[in-house]
């Protein structure tokens, strides 16, 4: 079954086309991985489908439903979050509080609840600190629960990032690069945490620069060059395909003088 | 004497109101508002005016000028909603130049540059002008605790903590699933709300107002109020607010006793005491007297031993 699908999506800036006609599918309950060079435009085509930037053109389908034009908070709210590719965890707000953040169908939330009536926020606040504290515990980082965002080091900012995609309770999480800048026995750690979720009935997209942990974690691979759908396959039929290989390298052969 | 540090309370009390109040829009939101006057002036008029010409009941009029302030402040959100920094920053200071302006203009409505004298107090007549004040500042201080009381518990509820999430990275808080627009707007609505209030009690208080009283320096001492005492925190913004009305008061009584100034010198030089007392407060505690403190939710005493993270089809429904 297929989870999103992507139609024709098109993004210029300021004239570079950062994504020229992007088709893509992504099938339920498995780990995909988009892949491509720098520039390639995986980043911006996490952002069209969020809706942190909106397409030029093209159409998301997500569950059986358009979400092309809806807000980044709509969207979340349908089940899809993403992570950044540049941590961007909340500086001033503790790291429970950045995931707690991220927790869903809270009616503190509400400004008369919370200044009149904070106890109808109180049971739902106890449940969400709950899913924080296994999610922290899961990530390592139950022991920096209590700083601020800023004084986390950038791997533990990273696991942050993934740690409040999962507060959301989503369907599909969209994650940029998550283990750049982890120790490799923690990025390790999280590959087999991610096998974990698909098991849980979360589908990952996953865009990754690290060869290894595509090949090891990603049951099917997307290849995106200069805006477009390259290539797609197993580990194996992409990493032996000579257009990627020209894509990563280079269109021409560069002569050693 | 007494009656003048009664009034001097008063005036702290509507300060630390409005500190209050700027504290939801910039401490917590961090919404620039260089309007504050603006919608103290909001306040003051429509309350004035309701009660004076309308015969509205005093308590009435005040309700009904915070809730224009809140209104008016809605407005402007919705206007500077896509402006972040500088430019809401201009566009709330023109905003309130521009209350200042229709109301010395409009000489049928609020009568001009003259202003609108005899707005009635509560019991005034009965009380005697001394009783009259005792009283009134009970009002203020009751009126300012019920605020404070709220700002707390909304800047420590998930309300506040989707403000704070805001003020450090709007499109983290979007993501995060939070409608951004709808949380800016109530911020504003509830921050301008509390300045529009502030403006009635003023006008009710002083029984006269004019466009002058409502000059861009006021919006400057609020802001100097949260940031000497702590901007995102609530202690810090009374603190700071009784903190700048006693400096402003007593060196208007100091200044004078420096022996060769001329009165405008004087004037200029409580300025820069000012200035440099806020410099000095800034360069020691840059986060201001009292800073604003990270909000920690009470972690559960018995760690629970799940691991298990509750999947979407799990029990969380
Ligand atoms: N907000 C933006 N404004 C202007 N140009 C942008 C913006 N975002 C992306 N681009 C441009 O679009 C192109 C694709 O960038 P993108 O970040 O999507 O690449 P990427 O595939 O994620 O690369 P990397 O692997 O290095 O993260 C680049 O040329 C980039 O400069
Ligand atoms: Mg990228």
């Amino acid at each position: 079954m297929t989870l999103l699908t992507v139609n024709g999506v098109e993004r210029s800036f300021y004239g570079v086309r950062a994504l020229a006609g992007v088709d893509l599918e992504v099938p339920a309950g498995r780990i995909t991985g988009l892949i491509g060079p720098n520039g390639a435009g995986k980043t911006t085509l996490f952002n069209c489908i969020t809706g942190v930037i909106p397409p030029d053109k093209g159409r998301i389908v997500f569950d059986g439903r358009d979400i092309t034009g809806l807000r980044p908070d709509q969207i979340t709210q349908t089940g899809l979050v993403r992570t950044f590719q540049i941590a961007r965890g909340l500086p001033r707000l503790s790291v429970l509080e950045n995931l707690l953040l991220y927790g869903t169908r809270q009616p503190g939330e509400k400004a008369l609840t919370a200044a009149f009536n904070p106890g109808a926020a109180r049971q739902r606040e106890e449940e969400l600190i709950a899913r924080a504290v296994a999610v922290a515990r899961r990530l390592n980082l139950m022991h920096v629960i209590r700083n601020p965002a800023s004084d986390l080091s950038g791997g533990q900012k990273k696991l942050l990032e993934i740690g409040r995609a999962l507060m959301t309770e989503p369907k599909l999480i969209l994650l940029d690069e998550p283990v750049a800048g982890v120790n490799p026995t923690l990025a390790k750690e999280i590959g087999t945490h991610l096998r974990t979720l698909i098991n849980d009935g979360i589908t990952i997209l996953l865009i990754e620069h690290h060869m290894d942990m595509v090949a090891r974690l990603c049951d099917h691979v997307i290849v995106l060059a200069e805006g477009r759908h390259l290539a797609e396959g197993t580990f194996e039929d992409v990493a032996s395909n000579e257009v990627v290989q020209l894509a990563y390298m280079g269109r021409r052969k560069v002569k050693v003088t | 004497m007494e009656h003048y540090l009664i009034a001097m309370a008063i005036t702290a009390g509507l300060y630390a109101l409005m500190a209050l109040g700027t504290n939801i829009i910039w401490g917590m939101a961090g919404m620039v508002n260089l309007g504050v006057v603006g919608f103290v002036g909001v306040g003051a008029y429509v309350s004035a005016l309701l009660t004076l010409k309308l015969g509205w009941p005093i308590a009435a009029g005040m309700a009904a000028g915070a809730l224009a302030a809140a209104s008016v402040g809605i407005l402007v959100g919705l206007i500077t909603v896509n402006l972040r920094g500088d430019y809401l920053a201009i566009v709330t200071l023109g905003f309130a130049e521009s209350v200042r302006i229709v109301t010395s203009n409009e000489i049928w409505l609020a009568n001009g540059t003259d202003g609108l004298s005899g707005i009635p107090g509560p019991w005034r007549a009965d009380l005697g002008p001394h009783n009259f004040n005792l009283f009134y500042l009970g009002i203020v201080v009751a009126v300012v605790a019920v605020a404070f009381f709220v700002a707390e518990r909304l800047c420590y509820s998930p309300f506040g903590r989707v403000l704070r999430a805001i003020r450090d990275d709007e499109q983290v808080a979007s993501v995060a699933g939070k409608y951004v627009l709808a949380f800016k707007l109530k911020a504003f609505a509830i921050g301008t709300g509390a300045l529009g209030l502030a403006g009635a009690l003023y006008a009710h208080f002083t029984s006269y107002i004019a466009p002058d009283v409502f000059v861009p320096l006021l919006t400057l001492y609020i802001k100097l109020s949260l940031l000497a005492g702590g901007l995102g925190n609530n202690r810090g913004a009374l603190l700071g607010a009784v903190a700048v009305v006693f400096f402003l008061e007593s060196t208007r009584f100091i200044v004078p006793l420096i022996p060769w100034l001329t009165h405008v010198q004087g004037a200029a030089l409580r300025e820069i005491l000012i200035s440099v007392t806020l410099l000095i407060i800034l360069r020691y505690h840059t986060k201001g007297l009292i800073p604003e403190r990270l909000s920690h939710p009470a972690l559960p005493a018995e760690p629970s031993p799940a691991h298990a993270i509750p999947s979407r089809t799990g029990a969380m429904t």
